[in-house]
């Protein structure tokens, strides 16, 4: 946990209005500046932190000023269960062995340096086998639409419901199912552990477009991706161009999730393509951005002559 | 459906606010005359709000923005709506919706509308196609793209916007005096983001503005911020000032205690230098800088005491009168 110490700093910086950097962090701790980068991107990363780079101020704020940094307390037995993990994952030695090891540093830098030996029990994990076989079987009927049948126990009846289920969300105390009743759209949440039954029936239900962007819960609304109409040449493999997001897909062209534009705007400089089909703002910068390139190109050819 | 409007361009040179609207109603053709005129007569010229660090976040924290920016609108004669919030309510989607409904009606009216990027800034077109606004921020030429999704959506989870009707014309004289009410108010407020009392206006700022640049540990990109701030701010208030001659014999006076101020903005300007390409304040400068606030403070107080016995010789109907709602806005 060594880096924690600075993560916490640059936390409070980050909070003062300060606008911190990479370099104020090299300095502040007499690290090296590729160090502090990396530390940054384990915040931004794994910690989840909204950092946004404000050029104007050289530094970083929060684009979500609710963003608290995760508990990093543990106790001894979930850092042994974190030990095991980066045990296990250091002495596999199998296909994309690289990336285990990576996990496995990760996993470590959780837990003690000086704890090096594995000589303890190994831990077990304490999940409800029902809990899990009922989460797949929800999962499976929101997937598909299914209506269920449950029977769900709160602290007043037991009482068997008809539901269309739409969605489940970890709350801190559990899992919660989000349904509507068969007749009135009116959302319900129910605790996953009150569901003693469920039975995935074969009849479905029809989801209303809206009730799948509807933010539920109080949940602060986040932001929406830009979306390029890309033309190709040939197909693309996996689920992303060079790392962004594909959303859709009509033969060969492409709905591209961006939320920079800048960078996305280099991403078009550099990589393949056939034809910008939308949007068009985007279209018209990258032409005024290649414009003044070219009118620069030309100066300089000027000079020489 | 997409609208574009050309001739809006903002440019940042006052407060954020100030700008966006100047920008915008001087396009609509609903304002003539020079950017002091604007900020004099809305009051904004006069907003002064200091956080104890010495916050970049200062300048534009002048109070709860509907309770400041309407009477300043309200006394161009101009008709303003606006609303805000923000984005946790649950309610937000909604609000969102109209909001964008109401900024596109506005920018088919030919009238651009204030919002927070932030800070302030100018939705000067919209594209129905692609779902985006198009936005000015004053400092860079290229326009900002903000997807309709988006729209309120920022890291200071609160967003706010304000859209522009017709104009009744108001006696200048009126519009004179009311906004010396205004500059007396937000001097005589200590505190206007109750209960916050981190950041201070009016007098008191002055004197967390002092208090911060003595203790050292501020910020350093907001002390130069607050302090350009301030010394765009007092020339305005010398030119706006200086227009209003002849009225009444007490502005006169204001007139040249704020040239006195004025005077001092070029000394005060010298305790900021270029430090690595970003300008800071001379930490070396810091006693000569706080003696010539001191000073810019005493000028200031005895300019609105004149304001205080121009506003007593006239009724004042809008202190006075106790609406039906007492004298808070019903929100």
């Amino acid at each position: 946990m060594s880096h924690m110490h600075r993560i916490h700093w640059f936390d409070q910086q980050v909070r003062a209005g300060t606008y911190p950097n990479s370099s104020h962090m090299a300095e502040h701790f007499e690290i090296s500046r590729r160090q502090a980068q990396r530390d940054l991107e384990y915040m931004e990363v794994s910690l989840h932190a909204p950092l946004l780079y404000v050029a104007k101020y050289r530094g970083y704020c929060y684009e979500d000023t609710t963003y608290v940094l995760p508990h990093l307390y543990m106790t001894e037995e979930e850092k042994k269960v974190l030990k095991y993990l980066a045990h296990r994952y250091r002495q596999y030695n199998y296909e994309n062995r690289e990336s285990a090891n990576r996990i496995a540093s990760l996993l470590d830098r959780f837990t003690d340096p000086d704890v090096r030996e594995m000589n303890h029990r190994i831990p077990t994990f304490d999940m409800n086998p029902r809990i899990i076989q009922l989460i797949e079987k929800l999962s499976f009927a929101i997937q598909e639409s299914r209506i269920m049948i449950i029977m769900y126990k709160d602290h007043e009846r037991e009482q068997q419901l008809r539901i269309c289920p739409l969605k489940l969300i970890s709350q801190y105390y559990g899992d919660e199912l989000i349904a509507t009743s068969e007749h009135d759209q009116e959302y319900i949440s129910f605790r996953v552990d009150g569901i003693l039954y469920a039975h995935v029936t074969t009849e479905r239900f029809t989801r209303e477009a809206e009730q799948e962007v509807k933010p539920w819960n109080g949940q602060v609304m986040t932001r929406k991706p830009f979306i390029a109409k890309v033309g190709f040449i040939s197909p693309l493999e996996g689920d992303s161009w060079h790392g962004y997001r594909i959303l859709a897909q009509d033969e060969l062209v492409y709905d591209i999730a961006f939320y920079d534009t800048d960078s996305f705007l280099m991403h078009l400089l550099i990589a393949k393509w056939n034809e910008l089909i939308a949007p068009q703002w985007l279209k018209h910068k990258l032409q005024v951005k290649c414009q003044e390139t070219l009118n620069r190109l030309h100066v300089v050819e000027e000079d020489h002559e | 459906m997409s609208v574009f409007l050309q001739d809006l361009v903002m440019k940042r040179e006052s407060k954020s606010y100030t700008d966006s609207v100047y920008a915008i109603l001087t396009a609509a053709n609903l304002f003539q005359g020079p950017k002091y005129l604007l900020s004099g007569l809305t009051g904004m010229a006069f907003k002064f709000s200091v956080h104890q660090q010495l916050l970049p976040m200062s300048v534009s924290a002048y109070g709860q923005w509907g309770n400041e920016h309407k009477p300043a609108i309200d006394n161009l004669g101009i008709l303003t709506i606006f609303d805000a919030g923000r984005v946790r309510h649950h309610t937000f989607p909604y609000y969102q919706q109209e909001a964008v409904n109401a900024v596109k009606s506005s920018l088919d009216c030919g009238i651009g509308v204030v919002y927070w990027i932030p800070e302030f800034g100018v939705i000067h077109g919209y594209d129905d196609g692609d779902r985006v606004f198009y936005i000015q921020d004053g400092c860079s030429e290229e326009s900002q793209i903000v997807l309709y999704d988006n729209f309120g959506l920022n890291f200071t989870t609160f967003w706010y916007y304000q859209v522009f009707g017709d104009k009744v014309d108001i006696a200048r004289q009126d519009m004179i005096l009311e906004s010396l009410r205004l500059a007396i108010l937000d001097w005589e407020t200590p505190f206007r983001t109750l209960p916050n009392t981190d950041i201070a206006s009016g007098k008191l700022a002055y004197v967390y503005l002092c208090q911060g640049l003595k203790q050292g540990s501020f910020n350093t990109h907001g002390a130069v911020y607050i302090l350009d701030s301030y010394m765009t701010a007092r020339t305005e208030i010398r030119d706006y000032l200086g227009d209003a001659q002849g009225i009444w014999t007490e502005l006169d006076e204001a007139y040249q205690l704020y040239g006195l101020l004025a005077a001092m903005i070029p000394r005060m300007n010298d305790c900021i230098r270029a430090h690595r390409g970003e300008r800071q304040v001379d930490l070396s400068r810091v006693d000569e800088l706080i003696e010539l606030l001191t000073q810019a403070e005493l000028l200031e107080d005895q300019a609105i005491s004149h304001f205080r016995h121009i506003s007593a010789r006239y009724p004042d109907l809008k202190r006075t009168t106790i609406p039906r709602w007492g004298s808070h806005t019903p929100r």
